[in-house]
């Protein structure tokens, strides 16, 4: 079964994304922060997938996203933000996927599933 | 007929006293010296006889009034050799003790007529003159000066000239060009101009009127093609005109001016080699030369003449110097307020724009702040839907709210987005001239400090079809971000280019912050969730918008160079 971390500060985000994912056959983790995403990762090694939203507290995704890169390079995250202006920006290009949130949310599981297909 | 007479002669004021009979028979006269009007006077009647025309009728008037007791005079002009005789003859009633006769006193006033005559010849001139000032002062039009000129030396109520010709210098002085000639260059073609000319009968000032809007005589054909093939080298010091210009005096030319190959070629050209030569000097400024000649009559051309010319060309040359300072301080006028107009409009723009940018902040804010709930209400529904049938009470509820939520997400994604957000105007624009005026905008007034501005061959020809106003917020929320990060404008260079299909502008530092596009592209990497990352992302999205957009390439000499990418116009867009 595959891992995903879900990183976002809205709580009901976090509980619905669990909720549709597990409900697909994933196992799911969430996190409020980045801080707390990056401990997660560096801690447990069976993540295989992270969405990340971008605004948050201290330390923002695309921060995270940084870091995350630093330390594991191929691990597929998916951006997911209310904003949809960053979709051009330059450290978008760094995630696999950037998706709006929304409350449709196929296209999202479509994502997860391309990006974890073996 | 009376005896030719001598300068000396005819100042003289000598008076004959006579007495003089009803039969016209003279006695009793004394001459105050032995000549009069030239003329012998010996002390023989007759020999004043042929100065009392019996047969003028001003004459045998004043005598029979004097005869009937009333004082008179005759004043009649004798025709002598080389001149006319100015006489005047008072007639006074005799003592009543010699009837029949009067006395008179005879007098010789040719010089006070000579100088009447100078003095109405020099108010003439003045007229002339005080006319052509008038009429240079109604008009700052060069062409509407030359023709005034033209006809106050050539009309006949003017200076009469038979031609004139004006040859003004370029701008650079390096040459005299012909500019404009009035005049025949044939007797028949004179008889027919003047005769017409004689028949209207018309004033200085009706003449300057009636031909100053006129774009000159049909008749004027000829000279006026002469003049137009005029185009003399300043440095021609051999050349006369070129002489009477550099020593700034008039000259009257003879043979002995025709002395170079240029001025023998003016001659033939003209047709005569006597003319005159006037410079257009104004305040020590040359303007150029004013030509008359009397090609036709053949009149010669006095000192006097030239004088008078020479006075005439003074206040010319103010015209032309006004004329030609007037349109100069025009095209500054002009100059300026373009500019000005550039500067409202560019300020009008940076309004616009930075409206635009705050809606478009405003919107990304309201937008996220209603998205997060939005996602989760709506997948809420979405999920739970999908547990339920549509027999199930709460399914009917649930799908409204999906539906519902469907709706505002959508009028949301129109809301957030500043280029739906936008009423927009799109046009094909120049892309360099787009680029100078987002560019002019962001220079404050105190401080005009822009990068410096590079457009590559052809460039200046680039057009892009866009909205100006988002164009503008695009460039300038790209600028601002790169002046951030470069510390100011003066380190940064722009370039033009384009690479067939779409239109490049690469922004670099100069050779003093060779690194800015590694540190543009790592702090606009750094600086996410700020709101002035937010304009560039704006930016983004507009220049995506149009098709284009922003990344880093790295040029010929591998330095890193952020370029900003936008379609051109073909031939059917």
């Amino acid at each position: 079964m595959k891992n995903i971390l879900i990183v976002d500060d809205e709580e009901d985000i976090r509980s619905l994304y669990q909720c549709e994912l597990e409900g697909e056959g994933y196992k799911t983790h969430s996190v409020a922060s980045g801080e707390e995403a990056l401990q997660f990762i560096g801690a447990d090694t069976s993540v295989d997938l992270v969405i990340l939203d971008i605004k948050m507290g201290l330390l923002d995704g695309l921060q995270v996203l940084e870091r995350l890169r630093g330390m594991k390079s191929d691990l597929p995250v998916i951006l997911n933000s209310a904003y949809s202006t960053y979709k051009n920006n330059f450290t978008s290009w760094l995630a696999d996927a950037y998706l709006v949130k929304s409350p449709n949310l196929d296209e999202l599981k479509t994502q997860v599933k391309e990006l974890l297909a073996p | 007929m009376l005896p030719a007479q001598t300068e000396q002669t005819r100042m003289s004021r000598t008076g004959i006293f006579f007495r003089l009979s009803s039969n016209w028979r003279i006695s009793n006269f004394r001459c105050q010296s032995d000549q009069f009007a030239g003329q012998s006077i010996g002390s023989d009647p007759d020999d004043i006889r042929p100065l009392i025309p019996s047969d003028s009728s001003e004459v045998i008037g004043a005598v029979r009034a004097a005869l009937d007791g009333v004082p008179s005079m005759a004043r009649y002009v004798l025709s002598g050799e080389i001149g006319e005789v100015h006489c005047e003859l008072h007639c006074y009633p005799c003592p009543d003790h010699i009837k029949g006769e009067v006395a008179c006193f005879l007098l010789d006033r040719t010089a006070e007529a000579d100088s009447a005559a100078g003095l109405e010849h020099k108010i003439y001139i003045l007229d002339i003159i005080n006319q052509v000032i008038k009429a240079f002062a109604e008009t700052r039009n060069l062409s509407d000066i030359l023709r005034i000129i033209l006809l106050g030396v050539t009309a006949g109520p003017g200076l009469a000239f038979n031609r004139g010709f004006v040859l003004l210098s370029n701008e650079s002085r390096t040459h005299l060009w012909g500019c404009l000639a009035t005049g025949p260059s044939t007797p028949e073609e004179a008889g027919s101009i003047w005769q017409d000319l004689a028949r209207r009968k018309l004033s200085l000032e009706e003449t300057l009127r009636l031909y100053k809007s006129t774009s000159g005589n049909v008749e004027d054909i000829h000279v006026n093609r002469l003049v137009a093939s005029l185009k003399i080298p300043l440095t021609d010091d051999d050349n006369f005109i070129i002489r009477a210009i550099k020593e700034g005096r008039s000259l009257i030319t003879t043979a002995d001016c025709i002395d170079c190959q240029s001025s023998r070629h003016l001659v033939e050209l003209f047709g005569t080699d006597s003319m005159a030569v006037v410079p257009l000097i104004s305040h020590d400024n040359f303007q150029g030369v004013l030509l008359a000649d009397n090609l036709i009559t053949r009149k010669p051309i006095s000192q006097s003449d030239l004088n008078v010319l020479e006075i005439f060309a003074k206040y010319a040359a103010d015209a032309i110097e006004n004329s030609r300072l007037y349109g100069k301080l025009e095209q500054q006028v002009c100059r300026l307020k373009e500019a000005n107009e550039k500067i409202i409009q560019s300020r009008e723009n940076l309004v616009k724009a930075e409206k635009l940018s705050s809606v478009a902040r405003m919107a990304l804010e309201v937008a996220h702040e209603i998205r997060n709930p939005l996602t989760v209400i709506g997948g809420y529904a979405n999920s739970s839907l999908k547990k339920l049938t549509a027999e199930d009470k709460s399914f009917k509820v649930l799908e409204i709210v999906s539906k519902q939520v469907s709706r505002i997400e959508h009028a949301l994604d129109r809301f957030s987005s500043v280029v739906t957000l936008s009423e927009k105007k799109e046009g094909k624009f120049p892309l360099v001239g787009l680029l100078k005026d987002a560019l002019g905008m962001l220079a404050s007034p105190t401080s005009a400090e822009l990068p410096a501005l590079h457009a590559d061959p052809g460039a200046e020809q680039l057009r892009i079809l866009i909205d100006q106003g988002l164009f503008y917020q695009a460039m300038m929320a790209i600028m601002r971000r790169a002046s951030q990060i470069a510390g100011g404008m003066q380190d940064l260079l722009v370039r033009v280019g384009n690479n067939g299909q779409s239109g490049l502008i690469y922004i670099m530092g100069t050779d003093n912050y060779p690194n800015f596009a590694e540190d543009f592209y790592r702090v606009f990497r750094e600086s996410r969730g700020d709101l002035k990352s937010q304009d560039t992302a704006v930016a983004l999205e507009i220049l995506q918008h149009y098709g284009g957009g922003i990344g880093v390439s790295s040029d010929e000499k591998n330095n890193l160079q952020v370029y900003i990418e936008l379609p051109l116009c073909t031939e059917e867009k």
